[in-house]
């Protein structure tokens, strides 16, 4: 409610007061004339001036009335400003300057008392109206809309109607009433009674219409709905009763205990709009009950806790978290399977959650929380807060899964390589060189220098032979060129003594660190492996770029491709050392088209990089 | 006589290097084989006095030696088996010794070069005597050890007579390695067995069971 809208309220409740207190007429057959009762129509004005000792209009029951129709115009007030929907609070409003302006039949001008007549029952078609789109204030259905219309409109025929032949001057016996009524056609007892009885009957029809509808909305309305609803019921039964009590009395009751009994449906009036205040009042509470949940909310570790402390905090048992599906480009529910979103005519309203503009889940719940956008965002906040929550835990476990496999599978890989060493010493330069100690032994044994100088000979071959071996071993250990020549002269060797025609294109105006040299090498080295021994590749480039951040390399061969990171280790291996540096390596290989392999290593590594 | 010798080790330039070096000292080598089955099959065939056996051998080049020697000695126990490796380790000694030290080797296959000694071991494999390489007793013998019961009850000059009993010498070579008389060795080797509580039973068994016994001080780390 906007400062300039709540000074309109005032200022036309100021004026309307105004005006009924200038046009009350307080002579004293003003205030005795039974035409003049407030909330009496035509044909009860007629029953109640046959009535005897009538008590007179007076001031305390022009407080009683004035302050009724303040407290909806308060009420109103309060329901407007507290609620993002203002419908609710202007039907409030309206009701009470209904209910002030049909003050004006204490005028004994007789333009201002026919409005009074006319207006004496039009407070209630805004009343009915906020019963039928409570709590939001919205008629939903075409028909609701053209119901309420209806009623306004009826309402307005009846008074106009029952006035029509309604002379109060002429039909109340005595005299007494000095009311000069402007809808006047002609004057006939008769039909004002049978007007009176005719709109009654029509009326109770009409009441018990409405409650029908309530109580089916009543029966299939969630929880909150009925928590909210219960005081307008209450306040109902209790005007209905006094509106029953006061028809009765007007008849049954004589004198004073019928003018008291008038009297009473001030307070039973009073009640309705405190009714409506308190029930949606009830409606909003649900938001106290959420911000008491919030901490359950995040600490709700399981998706199926966190619905029921969702469900239970907004009063909504239906209410339901849906899981948006990136492959699917599906919302899928609690069992998976896929959902669309309600589009309105359901009953149901969602709410899509989004990280970073990219949907992640949705809140789907009876529509009538829609009319809470404060309590929706506070909901919506608390559920992305928790799922994003279980987000990040869910990608911190797998990247440590995936740093703890690739831990693993470097210690491995490493443990492999000492036994593949092993190996190769083993069955190399070691058997090389006991056979030289077994060439040499049988030399110093023989006496022909001839047959001696051929063992000797045979044993110099098989040490060059050794030292081969061992050069070649420990090249892989640690490529020799790359202390002195860096990358380029390392990966020059490693291109020299390849099988295969190797390309290097290379651009390093800065030289990297040596870790990321040492890991360049190694993917060139498994790259070459790879590519002779099972590509059977016939050509490869490797290219060389550094920045000063970073260096990007891209390994390309013409072989039979479709190599994959099998549990063998050896793309995966290179995968591991890249990632161990902060780096990413990418492998392309679609049968037949050759293999590309290329990597990006940062300078720097920083740990933090990547982390959620 | 000539000895009679098979030979088993996977590495082709080996084999060759060994049969020749073998064949040119006057010994008869009746076969050579490349893995542990074709080695028993020569073994059964040839009845060799001693059969010459890498470790580490196919399928799985652990101990394929170790598991042919132990078969060889239960099926054929005339033929000895000198086992040859790039390494020795106390586990492979102590699972050969565990049997019973007689007609067995265990060399590094270096020693191969001096011919000498080479010879002199397999010549005792053949006639049911052992050879274990001085590495390995070097390494028993020398190696500090934790709640040690031997190691101070004997005196340094009996320890190098252990050292060499434990090569499988016999008192005629240790005593010629020591520089010292044959009685003087055999005083030595019987003050040993008294102080390892080794009661008098046939000679060669209990220097076995003096070698063992010190092996096993050391390798369980205690009695």
């Amino acid at each position: 409610m906007t400062l300039r809208q709540f000074y309109g309220v005032l200022a036309t409740t100021a004026a309307l007061v105004a005006l009924v207190l200038v046009n009350v007429d307080w002579s004293p057959s003003a205030v005795g004339d039974p035409a003049r009762t407030l909330f009496l129509n035509a044909q009860g004005v007629l029953r109640w001036s046959q009535s005897s000792d009538r008590v007179p209009f007076s001031v305390p029951e022009l407080l009683m009335f004035l302050a009724v129709g303040l407290a909806f115009v308060a009420a109103g007030v309060v329901a407007w400003h507290s609620r993002p929907n203002r419908n609710p609070g202007l039907l409030l409003v309206i009701s009470g300057w209904m209910w002030l302006a049909a003050g004006l039949r204490l005028s004994s001008n007789p333009l201002a008392f026919t409005v009074g007549v006319t207006l004496t029952l039009m407070y209630q078609p805004p009343l009915l109206q906020l019963a039928l789109s409570f709590p939001g204030g919205v008629l939903r259905s075409r028909w609701e809309k053209r119901f309420v219309a209806f009623f306004f409109a009826s309402w307005l025929f009846i008074a106009v109607a029952g006035w029509a032949f309604f002379d109060p001057r002429e039909q109340i016996p005595g005299k007494v009433s000095s009311s000069q009524n402007l809808f006047l056609l002609w004057n006939s007892a008769e039909i004002t009674d049978r007007i009176g009885n005719a709109a009654r009957v029509f009326q109770i029809c009409v009441g018990l219409a409405v409650v029908a509808v309530l109580v089916a909305r009543w029966r299939s309305g969630t929880p909150a709905y009925r928590a909210s609803f219960l005081p307008l019921w209450l306040a109902v039964i209790l005007k209905t009763a006094a509106t029953i009590w006061v028809s009765l009395a007007v008849v049954q009751l004589s004198g004073t205990l019928s003018s008291q009994a008038l009297l009473w449906q001030y307070p039973a009036t009073a009640v309705v709009p405190f009714a409506v205040l308190f029930g949606l009042w009830r409606y909003r509470f649900a938001r106290g009950t959420l911000s008491e949940v919030m901490v359950e909310i995040g600490a709700a570790p399981v998706s199926d806790r966190l619905i029921q402390v969702l469900r239970r905090s907004v009063h909504d048992p239906t209410l339901a978290l849906w899981r948006w599906s990136a492959e699917k480009e599906q919302f899928l529910d609690g069992d998976g399977r896929p959902q669309v979103l309600p589009n309105g005519t359901s009953g149901r309203a969602a709410m899509v959650l989004e990280r970073s503009g990219t949907p992640f889940g949705a809140l789907v719940f009876d529509e009538t929380l829609q009319d809470q956008p404060e309590l929706l965002a506070a909901l919506s906040s608390a559920t992305a807060l928790t799922l994003e929550n279980q987000h990040m835990e869910q990608q911190l476990r797998e990247q440590l899964i995936e740093v703890r496999r690739s831990r693993e599978r470097i210690v491995t890989a490493g443990d492999d390589r000492r036994r593949q060493l092993e190996r190769d010493l083993h069955d190399g330069a070691q058997q090389r060189l006991v056979a030289v100690t077994m060439a040499l032994a049988r030399a110093r044994r023989l006496q022909d220098p001839e047959d001696m100088r051929f063992l000797v000979e045979q044993a110099g071959q098989e040490l060059n032979e050794a030292l081969a071996e061992l050069r070649e071993l420990a090249r892989g250990v640690y490529p020799p060129s790359m202390r002195e020549r860096g990358l380029l002269g390392s990966v020059t060797a490693l291109a020299e003594r390849s099988a295969v025609p190797i390309k290097v294109n290379a651009n390093l105006p800065t030289r990297p660190p040596p870790t990321v040299e040492l890991a360049a090498y190694f993917i060139c080295a498994e790259a070459v492996t790879n590519a002779v021994k099972h590509a059977e590749a016939t050509s490869m480039t490797i290219s060389l770029t550094s920045s000063a951040e970073e260096l990007a390399m891209t390994i390309t061969d013409d072989g039979r491709g479709g190599a994959a990171f099998g549990p063998d280790g050896g793309l995966l291996g290179l995968t591991d050392r890249a990632a161990a540096l902060g780096g990413v390596l990418t492998v392309t290989s679609p049968p037949g088209k050759g293999t590309r392999i290329t990597a990006v290593l940062p300078f720097v590594s920083d740990p933090e990089e990547g982390l959620p | 006589m000539t000895l009679r010798v098979a030979i088993a080790d996977d590495s082709a330039l080996l084999r060759r290097g060994l049969a020749t070096l073998l064949a040119s000292e006057g010994l008869d080598v009746v076969g050579e084989a490349s893995e542990a089955q074709g080695l028993l099959r020569l073994v059964a065939e040839h009845r060799p006095d001693v059969a010459v056996v890498d470790i580490r051998m196919p399928p799985s080049y652990t101990v394929e030696g170790i598991r042919a020697a132990e078969q060889i000695r239960r099926e054929h126990p005339e033929t000895g088996v000198l086992l040859l490796s790039q390494y020795v380790e106390t586990d492979n000694a102590m699972a050969l010794l565990s049997n019973g030290a007689r007609s067995l080797g265990y060399l590094l296959k270096e020693r191969v070069s001096d011919v000498d000694e080479f010879l002199d071991a397999l010549q005792r494999v053949a006639t049911g005597g052992t050879a274990i390489d001085p590495d390995l007793v070097t390494r028993m013998v020398s190696r500090p050890r934790a709640g040690d019961r031997y190691s101070q009850e004997l005196s340094s000059r009996e320890k190098d007579v252990l050292a060499l009993m434990a090569q499988g010498r016999t008192n005629t070579g240790i005593a010629s390695a020591l520089f010292m008389g044959e009685r003087t060795v055999e005083a030595h080797v019987r003050s040993i067995f008294l102080k390892f509580g080794l009661h008098p039973e046939p000679e060669d068994h209990r220097r076995v069971l003096a070698v063992l016994t010190y092996l096993r001080a050391g390798h369980d780390h205690g009695p």
